[in-house]
């Protein structure tokens, strides 16, 4: 009890005389201010970053391995045609299947460029043909009905699974049951996607994860009708599809199975490779890393910015003790032990820095609502953001006023009485 | 039965200035009883404060031995000097030494703050105090807006709210006129009547009147 009063004395004392330089004390304190609310800033803008690419990888799968077709010139089209036909085929997932005994399940898909007769207006679906399996492998959640069942696929029926976005523009035609004219052919929608794990379109370079609130997908082997003859049948070797989903059977063996896989596909196709191979699990991993430099990187800025702002800190402290020497030796006549001037003065530097943390963290979060705005992803506000930087600051006070509280330890109370 | 209160024997002090060693007392040899009040003279230099700083456990000395209270502290350690002056010494400047910006009920009661005494016992002892120098009325006033007189009552509040055993006071009147100086001398008077022991330096020979015993100093010895 006796000690909490002398503790809140202590306070006290720190804070009348720090009130009695007002001005002084808030220009000490700018250093530690800006510097925590920097640091704030870049901890919350960073987690932001990286839990936005994480969430990306996450709906990907880290157990799947993505072969995706790209654009080639012309050239070369025509020199993979004479060899092996273009793009990607039903071929390479049959081989892929039976070369490398890791791979657990595979799907494919296939973007088609089917317009929607009295689709909705303010959305443009995507149209994408999909093997049963899609829906495992990217562990798509229905919100009703079913999914596209493997009989779809092979009698071609003409139904279609639907996102919630579309089922939600189109009112009551949008629902199960209901039909959607694609082209010349009527589908029959039998079921809706449910809430996507994303909310918007990937923005991170390679990994462009599907929005499927706006997608259509239907039984890969129907897009005969709607995209002309040139295309076969499901199962037809030279089936051009756009992605191969490859699941492995468990995230340990991915990295191994995805050098077989490299392996196979550069064999099927020797010449062009108009096919890149997306491992999510890789990405994470990369992601990860990323972050570990990132979290090193403002190690040091916080570092650099609170050595500023404690030295600022340190200065104004070592003028205090000069100035209040008298003070000083005053205390020490009535009783005053050194480790009480100590505790004294470092009480002082403490309340300088805890206060310029609260303040750095007031503007952070104000910088913050204001950048996010401005920044495309999510502004993350994690308590790390908010506790890291005012324990760094007030542990900076701590430290750069240990010497002014020395100093004023050493101070000859006959001296600072004689003054 | 009275108890021996300081008992000093051959105690000196040296400082080296510039290379040079200053005897600053010499063998003082020193008996004061509990509530006894003696006054010192002599002239500027002639190791009265010295006397009184190494009295009142502010220094130690070179040589000879200071037994405070029956305890030898002619070389304890900064921090066992510090316990001795919490409570047990008081001390009353000619600069009055308060502090500035606190209030008198502050600075009254700041020697609690290194004692062992809960906050009301600091506060009830501290307005008593302040009471009995007749600035009761004055409580929350800050000390620049006091008189001269004011403060120096202030600062002997502050000498004695903590009751100690021993009441130094180096030239209280100094910078007072006769009249107030007067009146902190019936205070300071009434402490030692009230029991306390007072040792006070001053060069004013009616000052000193009021003391039982009068010691005369002069380089470093009494004469």
């Amino acid at each position: 009890m006796v000690v909490l009063c002398k503790l809140s004395a202590y306070l006290k004392i720190a804070i009348m005389s720090l009130r009695l330089n007002r001005l002084r004390s808030m220009l000490s304190i700018l250093g530690i201010v800006f510097g925590v609310m920097a640091v704030m800033v870049i901890i919350a803008v960073g987690e932001g970053m990286k839990n936005e690419a994480l969430q990306q990888i996450e709906q990907l799968g880290i157990r799947n391995i993505y072969i995706r077709a790209i654009e080639v010139t012309a050239e070369k089209k025509v020199v993979a045609s004479k060899n092996h036909g273009f793009g990607l085929t039903w071929d390479d997932l049959v081989r892929i299947r039976s070369g490398c005994a890791t791979v657990e399940n595979v799907a494919a898909l296939k973007e088609l460029n089917a317009a929607i007769i009295g689709g909705p207006r303010e959305i443009t679906p995507q149209v994408v043909s999909v093997t049963p399996s899609y829906g495992e492998a990217l562990d798509l959640r229905l919100e009703g009905g079913r999914f596209i069942s493997q009989r779809d696929c092979l009698l071609q029926n003409e139904v279609c699974v639907i996102g919630r976005e579309i089922s939600r523009s189109l009112g009551r035609s949008g629902q199960l049951g209901g039909i959607i004219r694609i082209e010349d052919h009527f589908f029959k929608i039998v079921g809706i996607l449910g809430m996507s794990r994303q909310g918007h379109e990937g923005k991170t370079e390679n990994i462009a994860a599907r929005n499927y609130d706006e997608m259509i997908l239907l039984p890969l082997g129907t897009m005969v009708w709607l995209a002309g003859a040139g295309d076969r049948q499901v199962g037809g070797e030279g089936q051009s599809l756009t992605e191969l989903i490859l699941q492995i059977d468990a995230p340990e063996h991915v990295l191994d199975s995805s050098r077989v896989i490299k392996r196979i596909m550069t064999s099927l196709h020797p010449d062009v490779q108009a096919y890149q191979i997306i491992i999510p699990l890789e990405l994470l991993n990369q992601t990860r890393k990323a972050k570990r430099m990132l979290t090193l990187f403002l190690v040091t800025i916080a570092s650099i910015s609170l050595l500023v702002g404690g030295v600022g800190i340190m200065n104004i402290m070592l003028a205090t003790v000069s100035e209040r020497k008298k003070e000083i030796g005053i205390r020490r006549a009535v009783g005053a032990k050194k480790k009480h001037i100590l505790v004294q003065f470092l009480t002082e530097s403490a309340i300088l820095t805890f206060l310029g943390g609260v303040i750095g963290i007031s503007l952070g979060g104000m910088a913050m609502i204001i950048l996010s705005f401005f920044i495309p992803w999510q502004v993350d506000i994690t308590v790390e953001a908010i506790i890291f930087p005012l324990l760094i600051s007030s542990v900076a006070g701590l430290f750069f006023g240990i010497y002014p509280a020395y100093k004023a330890t050493a101070v000859d109370p006959i001296q600072a009485l004689r003054s | 039965m009275s108890h021996t209160l300081v008992s000093m024997a051959g105690v000196s002090k040296t400082y080296s200035l510039g290379g040079n060693v200053v005897q600053a007392l010499c063998e003082i040899t020193l008996c004061l009883e509990e509530g006894q009040f003696v006054a010192v003279m002599g002239p500027s230099g002639s190791g009265k404060s010295t006397l009184l700083n190494i009295m009142g456990c502010l220094d130690r000395p070179t040589s000879g031995t200071y037994l405070f209270d029956g305890e030898n502290v002619s070389r304890s350690s900064d921090e066992n000097l510090s316990d001795i002056r919490s409570g047990k010494i008081g001390f009353i400047f000619q600069q009055f030494n308060l502090i500035q910006h606190f209030n008198v009920l502050e600075n009254v009661s700041m020697p609690f703050l290194y004692m062992d005494v809960d906050q009301p016992t600091a506060m009830t002892k501290s307005a008593q105090a302040i009471e009995k120098v007749g600035l009761g009325h004055r409580l929350s006033h800050k000390s620049f807006e006091l008189s001269g007189g004011e403060i120096q009552r202030v600062a002997i509040a502050r000498a004695m709210a903590p009751e100690p055993k021993l009441i130094l006071a180096d030239e209280p009147t100094g910078n007072l006129d006769s009249q107030t100086g007067e009146r902190i001398m019936d205070l300071i008077s009434q402490l030692h009547v009230a029991g306390t022991a007072v040792v006070l330096v001053t060069h004013n020979s009616q000052v000193a009147s009021r003391a039982q015993t009068i010691y005369y100093m002069k380089d470093g010895c009494f004469v």
